[in-house]
């Protein structure tokens, strides 16, 4: 019997028999299915890098880099400007910090000051080199 | 319209969808990396973790390693053992801590080994010449060389024999009133061994723990692959390198003239006292040792660079180290043990 009726509904080709529950199910799996999508496939946008300073190992400052600024940290003056951090001046006798120029990526230590400027990159944390001897 | 075989069709089909998502959306073994100034220096833990609470729990839990020591052996702490044994050399024996005792003695043994080229007793010599004070922000004094007669007075007081060591209760004397030791030259080393080990009872299975120069690495990155250790070039800005080494389970110490010094007269004058001379070592710019040991790289990096290209070279063959040398005339000498392990130049990006 129910063969014949399940032969039927395929000579048909109709929705008669359609069960409400058949169509929830249909509807979930679709949010399911897409949703999953999102979820597996998204959710690497770029959210653009930031800019850490911390100072004495507390984070003073968490900022965009591709908004210019210059910030006054007393004895340091960072500049962010076109995507690129530098440190503009230091009030130490060896301005290594000074002289590292321009970066893009990575970091800026100036431990006299106990200065850290850190380039967070939320896309790619996959550096070129992953640390450095010496 | 719909019927219901081309909706069960399309039922299975986002069921297979969904199967598929699952599976794609694997735990992500994901680089996290902190950083924090200790010891002096600026620390980094990279760790390789499919949760990021699960990677700062451990970081978190390597620094507190790294505190522990940094507490114990800091001279500017006036409660720190290192403080207390200088304190009361020449007067008495001071009850340390197990890293302490543990570092003293393998800080003996690298002064042992380099007949005395690496010394951990040579603070009065480090006080003298006072280099990290002079390159301060606040110093604004001009950089000056101690005087020849105090330097052969505080001479006197520099040689690892006369650390007295009582293993029964792991305390500590020095023998004379004046000396003073200093473990600046192998903590760091020791405090990357230390690390690398909390790490791994986190459940860590690769990463690195770079303390300044001194760095240790574990296990691989989430592609597989080794990881990038760069060498800084001597002469460079800060991010120059000379070299790229690809490691896995090393650690790696480079001391370089190029750290903390001054100049006068056109002579360059840096932190790395040769303590049979009282002066600032020549013969290298800097000085790369690699081995599966931070202490030993450490302790041992500085032994080399004081004794000079020839004799160092000999140690570094006799304890069977991986070293990159820069000579002071820029000129470059490799170990062939450690050939295998540098990136060739096109393949660096």
């Amino acid at each position: 019997m129910i063969k014949k009726t399940n032969l039927d509904f395929l000579k048909f080709g109709l929705l008669p028999q359609i069960r409400i529950g058949d169509f929830l199910l249909f509807i979930l799996l679709l949010i399911l299915s897409i949703g999953g999508m999102f979820y597996v496939y998204g959710g690497e946008t770029n959210n653009g890098n930031r800019v850490i300073i911390e100072v004495n190992n507390i984070e003073q400052f968490n900022l965009p880099i591709d908004v210019d600024k210059v910030i006054d940290l007393r004895h340091l003056l960072v500049e962010i400007k076109d995507k690129k951090v530098r440190v503009k001046d230091a009030d130490c006798q060896n301005k290594l910090c000074v002289k590292q120029g321009w970066i893009d990526r990575g970091s800026i230590i100036c431990l006299p000051n106990r200065v850290v400027i850190i380039i967070k990159n939320i896309k790619n944390n996959h550096a070129v080199i992953d640390a450095i001897s010496g | 319209m719909l019927n219901i075989a081309s909706i069960k069709k399309l039922q299975i089909i986002l069921i297979l969808i969904l199967l598929i998502n699952s599976c794609s959306r694997q735990p992500e073994q994901k680089i996290y990396k902190k950083f924090r100034i200790l010891m002096d220096t600026i620390i980094t833990i990279t760790v390789v973790s499919p949760s990021e609470k699960e990677a700062e729990t451990a970081i978190n839990n390597a620094f507190s390693v790294i505190e522990r020591l940094d507490k114990s052996l800091s001279s500017f702490s006036p409660d720190s053992d290192v403080s207390k044994i200088n304190h009361s050399a020449g007067i008495d024996f001071v009850k340390v801590s197990t890293d302490t005792y543990q570092l003293i003695n393998a800080a003996i043994k690298s002064a042992q080994i380099s007949d005395g080229a690496f010394d951990p007793t040579i603070g009065p010599l480090v006080n003298l010449w006072d280099i990290a004070d002079i390159i301060k922000p606040d110093a604004h004094i001009s950089p000056k060389l101690p005087a020849l007669n105090k330097i052969k007075e505080k001479l006197m007081f520099v040689n690892y024999k006369d650390i007295i060591v009582d293993d029964h209760d792991m305390s500590i004397k020095l023998r004379k009133k004046g000396m003073a030791i200093d473990l600046g030259g192998i903590a760091k080393g020791y405090a990357a061994d230390k690390a690398v080990a909390a790490l791994k009872a986190s459940g860590i299975k690769s990463g690195i723990v770079s303390c300044a120069g001194d760095l240790k690495v574990f296990g691989n990155k989430p592609d597989n692959s080794n990881w990038l250790v760069g060498i800084r070039a001597p002469r460079g800005k800060l991010d120059d390198l000379i070299a790229v080494l690809s490691l896995k389970d090393l650690a790696v110490s480079t001391s370089g003239d190029y750290e903390r010094f001054f100049i006068i007269n056109g002579i360059r004058y840096h932190h790395i006292l040769d303590p049979k001379t009282g002066y600032p070592a020549n013969g290298f710019q800097s000085v790369t040792l690699v081995n599966e040991q931070g202490i030993i790289t450490d302790g041992l990096d500085t032994a080399v660079f004081v004794l000079g290209p020839k004799k160092g070279l000999e140690l570094v063959n006799k304890m069977g180290l991986m070293a990159y040398f820069v000579y002071s005339d820029g000129s470059i000498y490799i170990t062939d043990n450690l050939k295998k392990l540098i990136v060739p130049n096109d393949k660096k990006n």
